[in-house]
């Protein structure tokens, strides 16, 4: 049984041919099933997409695949793939195409069967915040980021974080308590 | 309050998954590209191979570039080993002599 931390394809014996294949095609896997849903959540509340998200998913792992990148610890390797996946996200947003979307475009979100994700009023609550009030609840809320942790990982200040954190929360819990009143939730 | 709503997003979000096509689909390409990088290149280290690649557009560039300096230099040193023709010191001129001109030659008579 191959184990995660003992094995980096940067530094395999090269001779033996047979050996790394085995070793890369086995780390490959379990990097992927370990991360595939955290980046494919991260990279749908960035983009709203879940064609976009499959996109960057894609190209999170062919990243982490191709640079082979070492770390000190689980929680360090995390942190890079959320890192990564922001920064991809980010990118994809910029380009010419989707910078002629809308903001409040959600169809992308809306376009795919309830096959992989149940219909939520609470998620479509936060697909409908701006883009960094959405960020900054993700992170803190449900992978239990710091504030200064998620200004790290999205290169904001502290404070700005701080900030877009308390308007998305507040905005999240007028959206929630209207979805209350109307017995949505 | 603040419980909750952590509580409703934890609930909302674990209900996200990847798509299982998806999944599959990534992990077949990934699987393709270890195949790839094993036949293109097996003697090499990943670090070497990856350094390679990095520079050899920049060294190709730099021996591209050295040639056409190479070149250039070349046909300046020849340009300045060319003889440069002169025209001659003297010209033989086809003169008509007749008895009511004096001759004439282009050389200086012997003073």
């Amino acid at each position: 049984m191959l184990l995660l931390n003992d094995i980096s394809p940067a530094k395999s014996d090269i001779h033996e041919l047979g050996k790394k294949q085995i070793h890369m095609t086995g780390i490959s896997y379990a990097v992927v099933d370990k991360y595939k849903d955290m980046i494919y959540r991260t990279a749908l509340t960035m983009t709203r997409s879940h064609a976009d998200a499959e996109d960057i998913m894609q190209n999170v792992f062919f990243k982490y695949f191709r640079l082979s990148p070492a770390f000190g610890s689980e929680s360090h390797e995390k942190a890079w793939f959320l890192r990564v996946t922001i920064n991809e996200s980010k990118n994809l947003l910029k380009s010419f195409w989707k910078s002629r979307r809308l903001d409040a475009d959600l169809s992308g979100f809306a376009q795919y069967p309830e096959k992989n994700i149940q219909k939520s009023p609470v998620l479509e609550a936060v697909m409908h915040l701006p883009e960094k009030y959405r960020i900054a609840v993700y992170l803190y809320y449900y992978e239990n980021y710091s504030v200064k942790e998620i200004a790290g990982m999205t290169g904001r200040s502290e404070a700005a974080v701080a900030q877009h954190l308390s308007r998305g929360r507040n905005k999240l819990r007028k959206a929630l308590s209207n979805l209350k009143k109307e017995g949505l939730l | 309050m603040k419980s909750n709503l952590r509580k409703e997003i934890k609930q909302a979000y674990d209900t996200v998954h990847a798509p299982e096509e998806a999944v599959e689909k990534l992990k077949q390409e990934l699987y393709l590209k270890d195949f790839q990088d094993f036949t293109e290149s097996p003697e090499e280290t990943v670090t070497e191979h990856t350094g390679l690649r990095r520079y050899a557009g920049f060294i190709a560039a730099a021996a591209v570039l050295g040639l056409v300096v190479g070149l250039s230099i070349q046909s300046i040193s020849d340009c300045q080993n060319e003889e440069i023709l002169q025209p001659a010191a003297t010209v033989p001129v086809q003169v008509t002599v007749s008895e009511s001109t004096e001759p004439t030659s282009e050389t200086a008579p012997d003073a």
